[in-house]
């Protein structure tokens, strides 16, 4: 018996919605908030705002081995495992298991994700920045793949919809490389964060420190499931009981569900868009439930592909026809490709003498924000990589233990365990990388998954514009630690594998040309009008930070765009 | 809460005995229960020395020792269902050098080395600085990576990098193990699970009287 939440199953929908994550969820609200009756389809289990956050209160003694992830969910989740931090007690539960979802990879890539209501927007970094006309006008000016088929002014109202609907706190800089926002308070740095931001724009002309853009409420509450202000406990990954951070489960979804529109089915695996050849026309999706192995079709007037840049383009792939035997919407052969994600895991740390008598109260969910720097024009303008990235980081204490090696044990060390240690200040850099043909996800027919489908193989890397920045990223980590008087000032750079950004984007890219992009300016396939993609495969650039935000907005305006269009009878 | 409280009591319930007379002056100082403790990855005799290692780590003051914390238990269940395989026999052929390395210095019977003679050992493996400890480091490496303990009867063991071995990793698992257990984090350390507001710089001394949050 499959269930359906909130309505019960009808013969045909107005609109269909894959993935219930950022993407997912935005879409679902608008296209029911505008009347549509909305079928959203998850494959994952059903994830309630606050009575399914099982671990959000739980210290780690309260948890067996103080939450360390256990040998038994290393093994069976030996991929998730590779961030370093998502298997652990208090968050593996919304990480899939990697032995029963697996896939494969020509050249290793780390896919981090929850099969689940909510998807990574209950584990999501937090971090809104928009993009710029820097980031839409990088192609076109560089040569590099294909232009973004709109610019800023087109999509800044969207921006400024969603800011204000989820909460974004945040400074506005007047920067041209990072629009300001609609923002609620800023939160606040800390007394080393602070001389470290003074003394940089005292020694440097070409940079500012800001407190991170995160999309925490600060102030006030924000619509959905009961959204309060943030109580700095900095637990998010396991799902906000205050739902003080935008989720799906606690903003968007409530929304859709109180229209009355919304029709939610978990454990949904959508695996095939149908196709009408007289309509040329996408006319419902195939579903295989991923616990009773069931197969359903469900049918309506428009779909929205929000499942992840991954598995949106996998769903197209696997969504074979006469009229497109490489894929729906695959003429261009850009299907899959064009993989990117960011390049991160590079930076400096330092001590900081001084602050001694000071401290912190509260654990802030965020850390200070570095905007890029880097060919933005004039002095700014590198001739060793195109592009740019920003920095994220911040100061606290540890404890004194390992700093000391005469407390090495006793009634000395047990002192120096209980009293904060000195400042340390991490920095890391976050690059924009650059679309590649050759950097692409593929299906693989032979080998199947237990519900019968082809597993997803990966075969991408960073390039040598990547591998260029990432000298610099470090070196000028570095410099400004040296110059604001920080101490015992170590380098790193571990770029792991792609994906380890869990910002995989642009394997359906939008582009003014049906011959070389997959999605037109609305984020519909260019040969089939009614089905959109407003996940992270749109993206025709990376740009360099964090790219949530996005998602949000262009997923309003596609289904926006998508209600016009139903209206005057055109899809 | 019930919940929270009921996962607490968990923690709480699990005491334990071990044939130590430091141990037991502590455990009549400190609690009636007649509890027991067998480790499940530790031999009864390792229990013994781990016991009383962690004690000289994290000696008793005006607040806890680790073992009054149940640091021992701590340590013991977590290589079980932390680490893996290969971790696991590191720390069997480290503890088993350790004991190999007490018995040749002190006595044949465990329950027999002082407190004294275990702050000796930890002194030396700790405080050791210079070329010594650049020449251990390099022998606990080789060893380690040598040969499976079942295998090695034929194999002169090397107790002395590993009694050094398994005491440096001790230091860093004894105080991630007190850090974590509750009484500390919630009562000695600075705890405050829903702060409500973030503060980037206020007076240490106000803020928590010089102690470090626990979370």
């Amino acid at each position: 018996m499959s269930t359906f939440y909130y309505n019960t199953p009808v013969e045909e929908y107005d609109a269909i919605v894959v993935g219930t994550g950022v993407s997912g969820g935005w879409a679902a609200k608008e296209l029911c908030e505008q009347g549509l009756k909305t079928l959203v389809l998850e494959r994952g289990r059903m994830v309630k705002h606050r009575e399914d956050y099982p671990t959000a209160n739980l210290d780690p003694w309260d948890m067996p081995n103080g939450g360390a992830a256990t040998a038994d969910v290393k093994k069976r989740k030996y991929k998730q495992a590779r961030t370093g931090y998502t298997v652990s007690a208090s968050s593996e539960h919304f990480f899939v298991d990697d032995i029963k979802r697996t896939y494969n990879e020509d050249r290793r890539f780390d896919w981090m994700r929850g099969y689940h209501v909510g998807g990574r927007s209950l584990m999501w970094g937090r971090q809104s920045y928009r993009l710029s006309d820097i980031d839409f006008e990088a192609n076109l000016k560089d040569g590099v793949a294909v232009d973004w088929p709109i610019r800023y002014a087109e999509i800044k109202p969207w921006y400024d919809k969603v800011e204000k609907y989820i909460g974004v706190s945040g400074e506005n800089l007047g920067l041209p490389q990072l629009p300001d926002g609609e923002f609620l308070p800023p939160m606040d740095m800390n007394c080393v964060e602070d001389h470290f931001k003074n003394q940089i724009a005292d020694k440097f002309t070409d940079r500012v420190i800001t407190i991170g853009r995160v999309a925490h409420i600060t102030q006030g509450t924000k619509p959905g499931d009961g959204r309060s202000a943030c109580q700095y406990r900095n637990r998010c990954m396991r799902g906000c009981p205050f739902g003080a951070y935008f989720s799906s489960n606690s903003s968007t979804l409530p929304a859709a569900e109180a229209t009355g529109n919304m029709t939610l089915r978990p454990f949904s695996i959508v695996h095939e868009v149908m196709y009408d050849k007289e309509s040329g026309k996408a006319t419902g999706v195939r579903v295989i439930d991923a616990e009773t192995k069931e197969t359903f079709e469900f049918k309506a007037k428009v779909i929205f592909l929000c499942a992840s840049a991954i598995a949106s383009a996998s769903i197209l792939l696997q969504s074979k026809s006469d009229r497109f035997p490489n894929g729906m919407g695959n003429d261009s052969g850009e299907l899959g490709h064009n993989l990117m994600d960011h390049h991160f895991r590079v930076g400096a740390s330092a001590k900081f003498d001084g602050f001694q008598d000071k401290y912190y109260k509260g654990r802030r969910p965020n850390g200070i924000y570095i905007p890029r720097f880097r060919n933005l024009g004039g002095s700014s303008d590198r001739s060793d990589y195109l592009r740019g990235y920003g920095y994220q980081g911040g100061a606290s204490r540890g404890d004194w233990s390992e700093a000391i090696q005469e407390l090495s044990y006793g009634k000395d060390l047990k002192k120096a365990v209980m009293e904060p240690g000195g400042w340390t200040m991490g920095m890391t850099a976050f690059g924009e990388t650059l679309p590649d043909h050759k950097n692409r996800m593929y299906m693989d027919y032979d080998k199947k998954d237990e519900w019968g489908l082809p597993t997803v193989t990966f075969d991408a890397d960073f390039g040598e514009n990547e591998l260029a920045m990432r000298t610099d990223m470090k070196e000028q980590a570095a410099e400004m630690l040296e110059a604001t008087g920080f101490k015992n000032i170590s380098t790193y750079d571990s770029i792991g594998g792609m994906g380890l950004g869990i910002h995989e984007m642009g394997t359906a890219r939008m582009g003014k040309d049906r011959k070389t992009s997959v999605l037109n300016k609305n984020n519909q396939l260019h040969d089939v009008p009614n089905v959109y993609v407003t996940d992270g495969a749109f993206m025709t650039s990376s740009a360099c930070h964090n790219p949530s935000l996005g998602y949000m907005a262009f997923t309003a305006r596609a289904a926006s765009h998508a209600v016009e269009e139903l209206k005057k009878m055109n899809l | 809460m019930d919940r929270r409280r009921a996962l607490r009591n968990i923690g709480l319930t699990t005491g334990f005995v071990v044939a130590s007379p430091a141990f037991m002056s502590l455990l009549q100082s400190c609690t009636t229960e007649k509890a027991s403790w067998i480790p499940e990855f530790f031999t009864p005799e390792e229990g013994t020395v781990l016991t009383n290692i962690v004690d000289i780590i994290i000696p008793k003051t005006d607040t806890p020792s680790a073992s009054e914390v149940n640091v021992p238990q701590f340590i013991d269940k977590y290589i079980v269902e932390v680490e893996f395989e290969e971790d696991q026999k590191r720390y069997k052929r480290r503890m088993q050098g350790l004991v190999n390395q007490l018995k040749a210095k002190y006595s044949e019977d465990v329950a027999d080395i002082t407190p004294e003679q275990y702050e000796e050992i930890v002194a030396e493996n700790l405080k050791v600085t210079g070329d010594k400890r650049d020449d251990l480091n390099k022998r606990i490496r080789v060893e380690g990576n040598e040969i499976d303990m079942g295998e090695s009867e034929k194999v002169e063991q090397d107790n002395e990098a590993l009694a050094f071995g398994m005491i440096n990793d001790l230091r860093w698992t004894t105080i991630n193990a007190f850090k974590n257990s509750q009484k500390i984090g919630e009562e000695v350390l600075a705890y405050d699970p829903v702060p409500g507001m973030y503060n980037g710089c206020v007076s240490l001394e106000e803020v928590t009287q010089g102690r470090a949050w626990s979370l």
